[in-house]
């Protein structure tokens, strides 16, 4: 891949890479330093990218990984008073507190398909979890975040 | 590149993009300029993070004893889908979950705990409790959210217990009831059994910890019992400065019994044809188990509908099966689904549902907007 090629992908899918971050994360300035590690690795292992019509998916997996790895090994917080509030609302609060209330491994699939209009083929290889796993996710996930907005 | 066409976003189903804040401007700028910035011929090397002398140190692996502990009262599977899915739990699956090993594992200051854990053939599910091993008062808060404010996402009560204001984390309250914090952590990791799993967590009346981990597994894979490998983490952390300090972590085996046991089953037939999209249901078959229901529905594709746009599993995912009456069923053990489209034209949706036994007739609604229900018997 050339750096050409690689900058307009990175340009093409930054803001899937940021609404994926910040559904792991929650947290403006971890996704900041996730993001920002995450174009670096991709870059270091573009060799493992066999096609890059899979460009998207292979990039959203390095993002997952690094977003998971902040979580489990969390070294530098902020504290939450400290990260500034996003300077617009979502268009929709009462959905994305729904769609928070999901666990994880259902709010990801459903973002990945939703949001970002992935397939399920390409959610499934960036969730590295089978296309069958990543159905019955989303169905349990659009059941669950239908109650919730019922309820709200 | 190619971008992929949002082409499922049925008119009556919020537009879930409008749950996210707009991008902010300079992420993007973030972004691209590191793009820009790597070198051609040359790999990068990826930004460490900073990693205090102190954490180095103490990234020992401590082994762990295994302690016949009995186990106070806690939070249990009954806790977690009450809470989460407003669902009790059958009374022989309790009865399967209080039959469990208490296996004990001391870790660090930590005394991990297997509270409850069973498998019904398809599905294994697992609580552990963490508590202080001395008894003294701790924080322990999980290793993804000591960084968040307390309960920020979770339906818990540490925040009521503490009494501390909406939106405290657990670093400013560690400061400000002078308690030592951990950040714990365990979970199953069932390995080649299992190729989908969930976790959460909640803490009981006296603050322990209790992580809460289900596995789908595959049964043709399945003897007569799970073995597992149990990951357990503590990481002390400075409240000061939310740097580790310190980390314990162990990989101990536990062994889940499985019962397979298959209770009722039954089929549920339409009393008219139902069709939605392309898609005309055949039947429901409900199969009851210690943890509920299993839930089969099967549906024929006509000759219409295109098995390799993805859209059509759109049409089969807004059917929803329900009481006769309507009344949704509370979610089941799985916590997830399937969709087996293998012997298309046939397509079954697999579910769980919390049932104690399995009603006469259920209900089917076919579409978002529509909430008439339609009677199988």
């Amino acid at each position: 891949m050339t750096k050409e090629a690689f900058i307009e992908g990175i340009e093409a899918h930054a803001d899937t890479m940021y609404r994926v971050a910040i559904s792991i994360l929650r947290n403006e300035e971890d996704c900041r330093d996730a993001l920002q590690d995450a174009v670096l690795r991709a870059w270091e292992k573009r060799e493992t990218l066999k096609n890059e019509s899979s460009f998207r998916p292979w990039l959203t997996r390095i993002v997952i990984n690094n977003c998971n790895t902040m979580l489990r090994a969390r070294r530098r917080l902020v504290a939450l008073d400290e990260v500034p509030e996003p300077s617009v609302p979502p268009p929709d609060p009462v959905l994305k507190v729904a769609l928070h209330t999901l666990p994880a491994g259902l709010r990801l699939p459903l973002v990945l398909v939703y949001s970002e209009g992935m397939s399920y083929a390409e959610a499934a290889q960036a969730m590295r979890i089978p296309i069958s796993a990543v159905r019955g996710r989303i169905y349990r996930a659009k059941q669950q975040l239908r109650k919730e907005l019922r309820e709200e | 590149m190619k971008h992929v066409q949002d082409h499922r976003k049925p008119t009556d189903e919020p537009n879930l993009r409008n749950a996210f804040a707009p991008v902010p401007p300079d992420v993007r700028e973030l972004l691209v300029r590191t793009a820009r910035s790597v070198k051609e011929e040359e790999k990068t090397k990826s930004r460490k993070y900073r990693l205090s002398p102190v954490l180095l140190a103490a990234l020992i692996v401590f082994a762990t004893m295994s302690v016949g502990l009995a186990v106070s009262e806690s939070v249990g599977w009954s806790d977690f889908f009450g809470r989460f899915y407003h669902g009790s739990v059958p009374s022989p699956m309790q009865q399967a979950l209080n039959n469990v090993e208490h296996t004990a594992y001391e870790l660090g200051p930590i005394t991990f705990t297997v509270d409850e854990a069973l498998c019904d053939g398809m599905t294994g599910i697992v609580s552990i409790s963490a508590r202080m091993t001395d008894g003294s008062a701790a924080l322990l808060a999980s290793t993804e959210d000591y960084g968040m404010p307390i309960s920020s996402s979770y339906l818990d009560t540490e925040l009521a217990r503490l009494g501390l204001a909406e939106g405290t984390t657990w670093l400013e309250a560690a400061r400000q009831k002078n308690l030592p914090l951990y950040a714990v952590h365990a979970v199953p990791q069932p390995g080649q059994y299992s190729d989908d799993q969930y976790e959460d967590y909640l803490h009981d009346a006296e603050g322990a910890f209790v992580d809460f981990s289900g596995f789908t597994v595959n049964p043709e894979a399945l003897g007569d019992a799970v073995s597992l490998e149990l990951f357990l983490s503590v990481s002390a952390i400075d409240p000061e400065t939310g740097e580790m300090t310190r980390q314990w972590q162990d990989r101990p085996e536990y062994t889940i019994p499985v019962n397979r046991s298959i209770l009722a089953e039954k089929t549920y037939v339409p009393e008219e044809t139902l069709a939605t999209g392309g898609f005309r249901l055949e039947n429901v078959r409900m199969e009851l188990r210690i943890t509920g229901a299993y839930v089969y529905t099967t549906f024929t594709a006509s000759d219409a509908v295109d098995h390799e746009n993805e859209a059509w599993v759109e049409d089969c995912y807004q059917v929803e099966i329900v009481g006769a009456d309507g009344e949704h069923f509370s979610t089941g053990v799985s916590m997830s689904g399937a969709c087996d489209d293998s012997a298309w034209p046939v397509v079954v949706l697999s579910d769980t549902i919390m049932i104690d036994a399995l009603p006469d007739a259920i209900g089917v609604k076919l579409t978002y907007s529509d909430e008439t229900v339609h009677l199988l018997k």
